[in-house]
């Protein structure tokens, strides 16, 4: 379905406030045309779960600076399992040690996006792989 | 020609292509005795230890005595960071800098829904008196200069306590930051800085709407009035301790530059010193009880001279607005935390030597404290070895390579006295802007702030995408992941069933304490902060002994000021 707008929903979930690069990603998602809506911090899994629903996001994109990630990430992934999101694209940035990456792609996270990543590339990643994995 | 020697000819024939400052100063080819004809030493410099202070707040700073050597430390429950503490004390730390995680930063107890995930990952749960005398468990407080950010409204109260119980009289403890200045503070227009505010009974949600606002300005008045009363209090009788800590460092964590560090927290202290002043409290008795936390960055001339300016715009605003006159308060104390957003994760070893940078341009600054990054700053709260090479970092600083010899070894140089006086400019015009919106709260309000943040940091990293900037292993000189050193990060050595243990503790203790004794102390205190009480420091102690838990006690100082209990909105008085 080339054309079609790509939905991107960010936010944070967790007591973390650290929002300067979803903050950032949401800008050059925006100016590579795709339509985002930030949610802002202290979101729950089942909150960004819901507006998903709501949204008809095609993309879920998180940020963990906390040290949180592989707790929090794992109840995101049940959330989308409840609300039946298995088709959308989870992304993940922020201070992401390596050796947890597989981790959380066994968890179900498409791409990892960690600190110091180009803006570019992550851009890159969600217009080839977002509406691909939705059926 | 091989592509390869190509590489080494262009290398051979490169220019520094970079023309300012990491904070975007347009910066000379060269300086000289032109650039600073218009400088009087005697008025603008000034030798160090005499007015305004911009070489440095004492005649011999180093000399007389070294900084402290203060580490952040925040593990994942109180006892094992007393064990880290004793460990850097024991390699030779001088001072102790402690951390919360963040329920914790935000008052809520390690058991709350909201908490699931995050205690002990970034730092330390403190929920109970006996987390505060566990942290501090060996450590006499009156050796020991420590800095205690109060994340939990228990943290002075248990403090006191603990003096009491090692029979410390309060005259001689060394301790900073545990007074939280009630005034907004400039990332406070971040989503996350609101929860903080909030918390404080700033009530972001509420700020600058139009609802209620008597009641809004009532709030304000009862936290400005504790703070005055604490501050009275400490000011009488605790001589050494510096209560307020005004904290730049999280303003230029935002992504902005060093002239917005320093002018936006100055803002926010001199809004502060109008409320107080307005008070009846004495200048010349409040400024000297005030430090300031900042960053250091890598670009290390930039940095040395700031901190040159912040002294020096300092002590002209306080004699100039506040006609201060006594000398504690035109000098500008301060502790620095070399910058956290500098240290990358690509590469992390590489960040031992940009933590070394940060750490060489605070001493050539002329700190009175500093903390240096552990290089796995980017992935976690640092490991053990993180933690010792960051302070054998500062000891080979201080002992080796003879910069703690002389005051202000950079003074005189003409490209740092013209940068100074370019920064002095440029924070003084920034104060400036910012008090003609009516003070630093307005300028938060009316979204100045927020904009001139997103503004900065998107102009960094469009440099960055651009390679316009160059970060080493980030956007240049790359390896493919792959081959990167993957360090350990702390979370994977740390055996989480302590934090569990940790939590399942915390439940039994508050089902086991005598309840009646928790919900007198609660009421009270609730009691006292409705009703403006001049002594809540004495009810918050009394909160202390009787068990009472931090998210328990900023609940009950909530509903004092009129906010509901639970900041997170899910929890119900439990004593109602």
């Amino acid at each position: 379905m080339s054309g079609q707008q790509i939905r991107v929903l960010l936010g944070k979930i967790g007591l973390d406030g650290h929002d300067r690069g979803i903050r950032m990603i949401a800008t050059w998602l925006s100016k590579a045309g795709m339509e985002v809506v930030y949610v802002g911090t202290h979101q729950t899994a089942e909150s960004m779960a819901r507006t998903a629903v709501d949204e008809d996001a095609d993309v879920i994109g998180l940020s963990f600076q906390g040290a949180d990630h592989i707790p929090l990430i794992r109840m995101m992934a049940e959330q989308m399992k409840a609300y039946g999101l298995e088709d959308r694209l989870l992304v993940v940035g922020g201070n992401i040690p390596r050796r947890d990456i597989s981790m959380l792609k066994e968890m179900g996270v498409d791409g990892v996006f960690p600190s110091g990543s180009s803006m570019s590339r992550c851009v890159d990643f969600i217009k080839k792989n977002a509406l691909k994995k939705r059926k | 020609m091989s592509k390869k020697s190509q590489k080494v000819k262009s290398g051979y024939f490169e220019k520094a292509e970079r023309g300012e400052t990491w904070s975007g100063i347009p910066v000379k080819k060269v300086y000289t005795p032109k650039d600073v004809r218009d400088i009087e030493y005697a008025q603008q410099v000034g030798d160090p230890g005499h007015f305004p202070y911009t070489r440095g707040i004492y005649e011999d700073m180093y000399r007389g005595r070294l900084w402290s050597r203060r580490q952040i430390t925040g593990c994942s429950t109180p006892q094992l960071t007393n064990e880290r503490l004793q460990y850097l004390i024991s390699q030779g730390e001088s001072a102790i800098n402690v951390i919360c995680d963040q329920p914790t930063q935000i008052q809520i107890d390690s058991d709350h829904p909201w908490a699931e995930g995050s205690v002990g990952r970034a730092g330390v749960p403190i929920c109970t008196m006996h987390d505060v005398w566990t942290i501090m468990d060996g450590i006499r407080l009156d050796e020991t200069s420590t800095m205690l950010t109060a994340h939990s409204p228990l943290t002075l109260p248990s403090y006191l306590l603990l003096a009491d119980h090692q029979g410390v009289p309060y005259s001689e403890l060394r301790v900073s930051g545990v007074v939280t200045p009630p005034t907004v503070s400039a990332p406070v227009c971040l989503y996350g800085g609101r929860l903080h505010a909030d918390q404080q009974g700033i009530a972001w949600s509420e700020v600058g709407s139009d609802k209620d606002r008597d009641a809004m300005a009532s709030m304000q008045q009862k936290r400005m009035k504790e703070w005055a009363d604490k501050l009275e209090f400490i000011i009488r009788n605790c001589d050494k301790m510096y209560p307020a800590n005004f904290n730049g460092y999280i303003i230029r964590e935002t992504g902005v530059g060093a002239v917005e560090e320093v002018a936006w927290e100055f803002a926010r202290a001199f809004e502060s010193f109008e409320m107080l002043t307005q008070r009846g409290l004495d200048i010349n008795q409040i400024a000297p009880k005030v430090s300031f936390t900042f960053s250091a960055m890598i670009d290390i001339l930039e940095e040395a001279a700031k901190f040159r300016a912040a002294r020096r715009v300092w002590a002209r605003n306080l004699k100039e607005k506040f006609s201060a006159t006594d000398t504690p308060a035109l000098q500008m104390k301060f502790h620095v935390n070399t910058a956290g957003v500098m240290m990358e994760r690509q590469q992390p070893i590489i960040n031992i030597i940009r933590a070394a940078y940060g750490a060489l341009a605070a001493v050539l600054g002329g700190t009175q404290s500093l903390q240096v990054a552990g290089y796995d700053e980017a992935i976690a709260i640092p490991t053990e070895e993180a933690a010792t090479i960051a302070l054998r970092t500062q000891q080979i600083l201080a002992y080796e390579t003879g910069i703690a010899a002389t005051a202000d070894p950079l003074g005189g140089s003409y490209y740092i006295e013209s940068l100074t006086e370019k920064l002095d400019e440029e924070m003084q015009r920034s104060i400036d802007t910012i008090e003609s919106m009516g003070g630093l709260t307005a300028a938060v309000i009316n979204g100045y702030i927020d904009r001139e943040m997103e503004k900065a940091w998107l102009k960094v990293q469009q440099e960055l995408e651009n390679k316009e900037r160059i970060i080493v292993g980030v956007n240049e000189f790359t390896i493919p992941e792959e081959e990167d050193v993957d360090v350990e990060a702390y979370h994977h050595q740390v055996d989480f069933d302590l934090v569990h243990r940790y939590i399942d503790d915390l439940k039994e203790f508050k089902r086991t304490r005598p309840k009646a004794k928790v919900k007198k102390a609660l009421e009270d205190l609730r009691h006292a902060v409705e009703t403006g009480d001049p002594e809540i420091l004495r009810f918050e102690m009394e909160c202390c002994k009787a068990d009472c838990t931090t998210g328990e006690v900023a609940g009950a100082k909530r509903m004092g000021v009129g906010l509901p209990y639970d900041i997170m909105g899910v929890l119900e008085y439990p004593f109602g």
